[in-house]
């Protein structure tokens, strides 16, 4: 069988083909593990609970969001009055 | 279910139908595992990305639209942009080891001709990855799918004059990096 050395020293060499047969008898396909195939099959079958998780998340995030939303609105309310107060 | 053709397991995927997707992946996924294994030269990558391979395609089925090309040159395109961003992210990612090319078939029993059969295989798979990625991508089909070039120019969305040309190319310019490189041992 050739190899790398045989082909660095015919570089100069018109054809091919000794490339080709050095190329096809290197690489070769691999087979992934059988146990990463199987869990993977089953991770894209299967419904994540991640993303029920994630929208929990969500949800508790914008119900804080949403808190300091109405707090803020409150303070300033609550501010406005008593400047209103001292004023009038 | 396995005798499925690959149009009507896409669209009844596209459906939703989950186990017309499991089809197309038992149907794949060896061979988008082949392809990252060999851009990236690391099975660990390779499980990774072929797992977000997978779970990409499977996201986006219900946009998926068939223009002629085959279901496969779909997941060959998700993959490469997947190995371009990995690139991009790790640009200054060492040479890839050479245990990790150790589960390669047709090993000779012999420790140092298997050694010298390892350090040639490493420098040709350095050689192939300093290649423009769709040259990658044809030695690829071409060597390890051991596919024609008709199809080839199929997944690739050529012609087969194309393709014909381009592996010319990619020959040349194979044999013109491995006289730089010497033929010294590594």
């Amino acid at each position: 069988m050739m190899n790398l050395v045989f082909w660095a020293r015919n570089a100069s060499e018109p054809h091919l083909e000794g490339l080709e047969s050095w190329l096809t008898s290197s690489l070769s396909p691999v087979e992934p593990d059988p146990a990463f195939v199987g869990r993977l099959r089953d991770r894209l079958l299967t419904p994540s609970p991640v993303s029920v998780e994630q929208c929990r998340r969500d949800r508790i995030i914008f119900v804080r969001v949403a808190l300091m939303l109405v707090a803020g609105a409150s303070l300033v309310w609550l501010i406005s009055r008593m400047l209103r107060s001292r004023s009038g | 279910m396995t005798d499925l053709t690959d149009e009507v397991a896409v669209r009844r995927a596209a459906e939703g139908d989950q186990e017309a997707f499991a089809v197309l992946y038992e149907r794949y996924v060896t061979r988008i595992y082949n392809y990252i294994y060999y851009r990236t030269g690391s099975a660990h990558d390779a499980e990774d990305l072929t797992a977000r391979v997978f779970f990409r395609a499977m996201s986006n089925m219900k946009n998926y639209r068939d223009r002629g090309a085959p279901f496969s040159a779909w997941l060959y395109r998700i993959a490469h942009n997947l190995v371009a961003n990995w690139y991009r992210d790790n640009s200054r990612r060492k040479e890839v080891a050479l245990e990790d090319y150790l589960q390669l078939p047709e090993r000779s029993a012999h420790p140092e001709t298997a050694l010298v059969r390892d350090q040639e295989m490493e420098r040709l798979l350095h050689l192939i990855r300093k290649q423009p990625s769709e040259r990658q991508h044809l030695l690829i089909l071409k060597f390890v799918e051991r596919l024609s070039n008709a199809e080839i120019a199929v997944i690739m969305g050529r012609s087969e004059g194309a393709i014909k040309s381009l592996y010319h190319r990619t020959l040349n310019s194979l044999r013109d990096s491995l006289e730089k490189s010497g033929g010294e041992p590594l």
